[in-house]
């Protein structure tokens, strides 16, 4: 294979497999690297140290570590649906084919015109957002701030979906360590052989962390040499488990961790049945926090001139991936490891022109060049002077990586030992935050202007605010506004890094709750019936149930509801209504713990028979309605609507748990214990007779309206009745264990076929529910009193219940509140339209003169033209009145009756013959 | 180290749904009985109500096990067929006064996970520790998975574990562990 030279490799040093070569792409152009590279590493060993280009001004930069802080070197990594922007250099880890490209810059990044802006820089200071573009205020969403953003750019981010999958698990131990450096494999290998459950994680693929970069021994060994010694033991223990290319991004509540395995990221695609990451929930007894630190920059003009890199990275460089960063190398630092970081690059043979060390009196005033760098002008001695080269190692120190420990609220200790932060006297820009391209002048200014609490200084001038959360830019800029203010650096105080750690894709805290999986689905016990017989459904909650049910030749719903209600009235149809919440309520004191939960009254109430009932809110609303059956002298079922199911369940559990535990009452969802079937229609008492076993009968007088009963069936099976209606008609709910449900209806259908017996939906149950002027989902909104709803006679005039006193406040008994009205078109070839607002004949269209709205509509087949539900302003006086029902957003302005709610048979005939 | 990572990327555990047992009952102490409750039990059935989060087994674990399901609450598990007297009759009559008795019986599917990787299997999406110092057959947990209600508990040391799921969510369940089990 004829492969291009990799210029800057170093012949033998560096961990990377020299055996396996692999070809890669940065913009366009191949390079090859090896295994073990990340592609950082590998452009550097191919010369190439212009990366990407700044946020703000488009400044040219190249890499400034070797790690997860990094700033600058941020591409887009893959293509296509695959394409992932601002992913960092330094962690990408090299694998063949791997394409990258640089962003933010255009029309190349060698010659980037958005780099004017560093040019109109007196316009982009602090808080610049704030101070330039005011002025016409309109300009602000179609001119300016498109153009901010287009300039601004990050990465592109995918349009196409995530072709990818991902997941989630969970892990426990005694102790996570996070960090797999010499600390980190130190405390597991100590915990580990204690027996203790061990995890430890590092977001490194190599274990090691700066054993690795550096040359000095670890227990007299070649760190890395040291560091397959440990592995080998720590493999031998069965409670440690070892996760590397995971990132622990976030720490919580109860030892819970966020962590971040990156499982297929450093293959070209994942490999199949293999998610391409995986998000873990650690939860530990205690965590160690081996994250090591992390160098900080020093200040200077210029500094972000590519070739400026941390002493550390430079090391990193050197030793891990056997790269030499330059040629000709100055070295400037506040601390020993200017000398180390000279030593280590002689050694590799690399010319070193100078090493400056504050403490000696000499300093960094700016870096010379542009795109590359190519000299520094240094002060030492009171004289300046400027010496040549391409690479300048920089150490301001190393500051401990507490990230972690702030989640849970602890400030990082301030470090008091901060050395005196002297700035170059420049008329260049000193960059303190190089992702969001804040320089010092850029703090004063904020400071000037009086953001002198750290809090508010990071938001205006966005310091810290970028993906990189600071990492390298927080302390240094601490420590310049601390210097400005003559203050200690822990007086100022320190801002608070949040989670992720690093950014972690939304893809990850999906999982599996994607498309069709984002939520569970519950299916009715009919369901596989209903969609044999081409049932449409429509998701209520968590339900899927069915809508309607087409026949052939019907090709709209309209014409299918019409049908299903029509057959309802005049024959018998049979509706799933399993998805009602039912509660099983026992105890001597449930009638007293009823009485309490609802607002009517239940003392009075027969053994084997059923009854409405209404459940207010603390404030008086009212919360959700339903039946209370009772089953014996202390048993009930409490029946709740399918939406408030949950809710109405976990009120009654806080009802008796924390308001009145002394009552003696016991209950449990029994929704999943039952399939029910609702059958209505003059025709129900015939069908269903045939299906119970004698001696039951089903006539009125045994068997009246609100009567309820255990039973059996013909074929033997337990079963419950309930003579209850929603439709108006005469109807039964039927219930059996719901793992017989399919069978029920197979058998009432079979049972029913002379009768003309048809399924029918939650249309069609709608659609009866208001001819007979029923308030369901559309009027129980929360903002609703019984008194709205014309409920008010249910409602006791006592105060145990939950509700009702406040219920009585007399503004929620005024006349003037909106109440429950029905209406119908004029013109009776009009349609109705829900969400309509009353306005009187002739007044303007302005919310003033807004008398209320239009709930619930309904094409009724009974009476031939559209009818609804409404609430309206002193609604009961005025039956009879004309109104428009306007409705702006959609076009409709329709002349209305105001009329009785109840459409059909208002005597209640039907339901009781 | 352990080979947890290794066993994830191992394709297969054991799933299998189950019949779920025949009969099902709630059985919730009525106030101030939970103290009596457990002696009446283990007289009449010969089982000792578990306290714990733990699954109480009479010798023939087929004829009647008590799931813990809170403080009080436990569900009453029976293979057998109903007969003449179902086993919410038989509780009624036999602990009349002490506790509620309520059928729960074709509410639940049973599913069954088994084998090495059944451990690794559930903790893609049970937040509940299994390892063996911590989780131990017979013991149990009421927790969720994918944000559907799951009653677990642990049969042997395979390890093998049951759990048991709501009716509507079976399907969905279904989906979730094939997903995971990918």
């Amino acid at each position: 294979m004829n492969l291009k030279p990799q210029p800057f490799r170093h012949n033998n040093c560096g961990l990377i497999d020299r055996n396996t070569t692999m070809a890669f792409q940065f913009d366009g152009r191949t390079y090859h690297g090896h295994a073990g590279d990340t592609l950082a590493s590998a452009l550097l060993a191919n010369g190439v140290r212009l990366l990407g280009r700044s946020f703000k001004y488009h400044r040219p930069r190249g890499l400034l570590s070797a790690g997860s802080e990094e700033p600058n070197a941020l591409v887009e990594l893959r293509t296509d649906a695959r394409r992932e922007p601002n992913t960092r250099a330094t962690v990408i880890e090299l694998f063949d084919g791997l394409e990258a490209r640089s962003q933010n810059r255009w029309p190349s990044l060698q010659f980037d015109l958005g780099a004017i802006n560093g040019l109109l820089a007196p316009l982009f200071g602090a808080g610049f957002y704030y101070k330039t573009f005011m002025w016409p205020a309109a300009f602000w969403e179609r001119v300016y701030e498109p153009l901010i953003r287009r300039a601004a750019g990050l990465g592109r981010a995918a349009m196409e979906e995530d072709p990818d999958s991902y997941e989630k698990a969970w892990a426990f131990c005694d102790l996570l360590v996070v960090g797999g450096g010499e600390t980190g494999l130190r405390a597991a290998l100590e915990a580990g052989r204690r027996g203790e459950r061990v995890i430890v994680a590092d977001e490194d693929f190599r274990w090691g962390g700066r054993c690795l970069a550096e040359s000095t021994p670890v227990d007299g060994l070649p760190g890395a040499q040291w560091v397959e010694q440990i592995l080998r033991e720590l493999a031998q223990l069965p409670e440690v488990m070892l996760m590397p290319r995971t990132t622990v991004f976030g720490a919580y509540d109860s030892g819970v961790h966020g962590a971040l395995e990156r499982v297929s990221d450093h293959l070209s695609e994942p490999l199949p049945g293999q998610p391409r990451q995986r998000l873990w929930r650690i939860v530990a007894k205690s965590t160690l926090l081996a994250t090591g630190s992390i160098e900080r920059p020093l200040v200077f003009g210029d500094n972000d001139r590519p070739g400026v890199m941390l002493a550390g990275a430079v090391r990193t460089y050197l030793h891990r991936y056997g790269v030499l960063p330059g040629e000709r190398a100055v070295v400037y630092a506040d601390n020993d490891n200017g000398d180390v970081t000279a030593a280590n690059l002689r050694a590799a043979g690399i010319d070193v022109a100078a090493v400056l060390d504050t403490r000696r009196g000499a300093s960094v005033v700016r870096a010379l060049g542009g795109t590359a760098l190519r000299g520094v002008e240094i002060s030492e001695g009171g004289r300046t002077r400027r010496i040549e080269c391409d690479l300048l190692a920089m150490s301001g120190g190393w500051m401990p990586n507490l990230a972690l420990a702030t989640h849970h609220g602890s400030k990082a200790p301030a470090d008091t030992g901060t050395r005196h932060f002297a700035v170059p006297k420049t008329q260049r820009k000193c960059f303190v935050d190089f992702q969001h391209d804040v320089t010092v002048d850029d703090l004063l200014l904020a400071r000037q202007e009086g953001f002198t609490s750290v809090e508010h200084l990071k938001r205006y001038t966005t310091l810290g605010m970028a993906t990189d959360q600071g990492k390298t830019s927080n302390l240094n800029a601490l420590a310049i506004v601390a210097e400005a203010a003559g203050k200690a650096l822990a007086e100022v105080g320190s801002t608070r890094l949040r989670p992720p750690y690093t950014p972690v894709a939304l893809g990850a805290f999906a999982g599996h709750h994607r498309g069709r999986h984002f939520r569970p689905t519950r299916l009715t016990p009919s369901h596989a019936w209903a969609e044999a017989r081409g049932a449409v459904f429509v998701e209520a909650g968590n339900w899927l149930r069915a809508q309607y049910f087409p026949t052939t030749g019907e090709d709209d719903w309209l014409t299918t509801v019409t049908r299903e209600v029509q057959a309802v009235r005049s024959g018998v149809g049979i509706c799933d209504v399993s998805t009602l919440g039912k509660i099983d309520l026992q105890g001597p004191d449930a009638v007293a713990f009823l009485e309490r939960v609802y607002a009517n009254r239940f003392q009075s109430l027969a053994v084997g028979r059923c009854r409405y009932a209404l459940m207010l809110r603390e404030d008086g609303m009212v919360m959700d309605d339903g039946t209370v059956a009772r089953l014996g002298p202390q048993r009930f079922l409490v029946t709740t609507t399918t939406a408030n199911a949950v809710g109405a369940y976990q009120h009654l559990q806080y009802c008796h748990q924390v308001l009145w535990p002394e009552l003696d009452v016991q209950f449990i969802s029994v929704t999943e214990r039952w399939a029910q079937f609702s059958v209505a229609g003059p025709n129900a008492r015939q069908l269903l007779q045939r299906v119970v076993a004698e001696p039951m009968t089903l006539e009125n007088g045994a068997f009246p309206y609100l009567a309820c009963s255990n039973f059996i069936l013909r074929n033997g099976t337990q079963a419950r009745l309930y003579r209850v209606s929603f439709s108006g008609e005469l109807a039964y709910e039927i219930a059996v264990p719901a793992d017989g449900g399919e069978a029920l209806i197979n058998q009432l259908f079979v049972a029913g076929e002379d009768l003309g017996v048809v399924a029918y939906g939650t249309e069609a149950l709608g659609v009866m529910r208001i001819e007979k002027g029923h308030v369901a989902g559309n009027e129980l909104t929360g903002h609703t009193t019984a008194f709205d709803l014309g409920l008010q006679r249910l409602v006791a005039a006592r105060n145990e219940a939950v509700g009702s006193v406040l219920a009585r406040r007399p503004a929620l008994l005024e006349p003037t509140r909106p109440q429950l009205v029905g209406l119908r078109p004029v013109n009776q070839q009009q349609r109705l339209y829900a969400g309509s607002h009353f306005l009187p004949q002739g007044a303007a269209n302005t919310a003033q003169h807004d008398t209320g709205y239009v709930t619930s509509v309904a094409y009724s087949p009974s009476l031939g033209y559209w009818i609804g539900l409404g609430l309206l302003e002193r609604g009961p006086e005025r039956h009879g009145e004309v109104l428009r029902a306007v409705d702006l957003l959609r076009g409709h302005d329709v002349l209305v009756e105001i009329c009785d709610p109840v459409f059909l048979d208002p005597a209640g005939e039907r339901l009781r013959v | 180290m352990s080979d947890l990572l290794t066993l994830l990327r191992q394709p297969s555990s054991a799933v299998a749904e189950l019949a779920a047992p025949r009969q099902l009952v709630s059985v919730i102490a009525r106030r101030g009985c939970a103290k009596q409750l457990p002696g009446l039990v283990l007289e009449k059935f010969g089982i000792a109500l578990p306290a714990q989060p733990k699954a109480g087994v009479s010798v023939s674990a087929r004829e009647l096990a008590f799931l813990w399901c809170g403080p009080g609450h436990w569900l009453a598990m029976s293979d057998t067929a109903a007969g003449t007297r179902s086993l919410e009759e038989q509780l009624s009559d036999q602990l009349a006064g002490l506790a509620s008795v309520c059928d729960q019986s074709g509410s639940r599917i049973l599913f069954s996970v088994h084998g090495p990787n059944a451990r690794m299997l559930l903790g893609k999406g049970l937040g509940v520790d299994l390892n063996p110092h911590s989780f131990a057959p017979n013991d149990v947990a009421v927790s969720s998975i994918g944000h559907i209600g799951v009653q677990l508990w642990q049969v042997d040391a395979t390890p093998t574990y049951q759990l048991l799921v709501a009716r509507s969510y079976a399907e969905s369940f279904r989906h979730w562990l094939q997903a995971a089990d990918g």
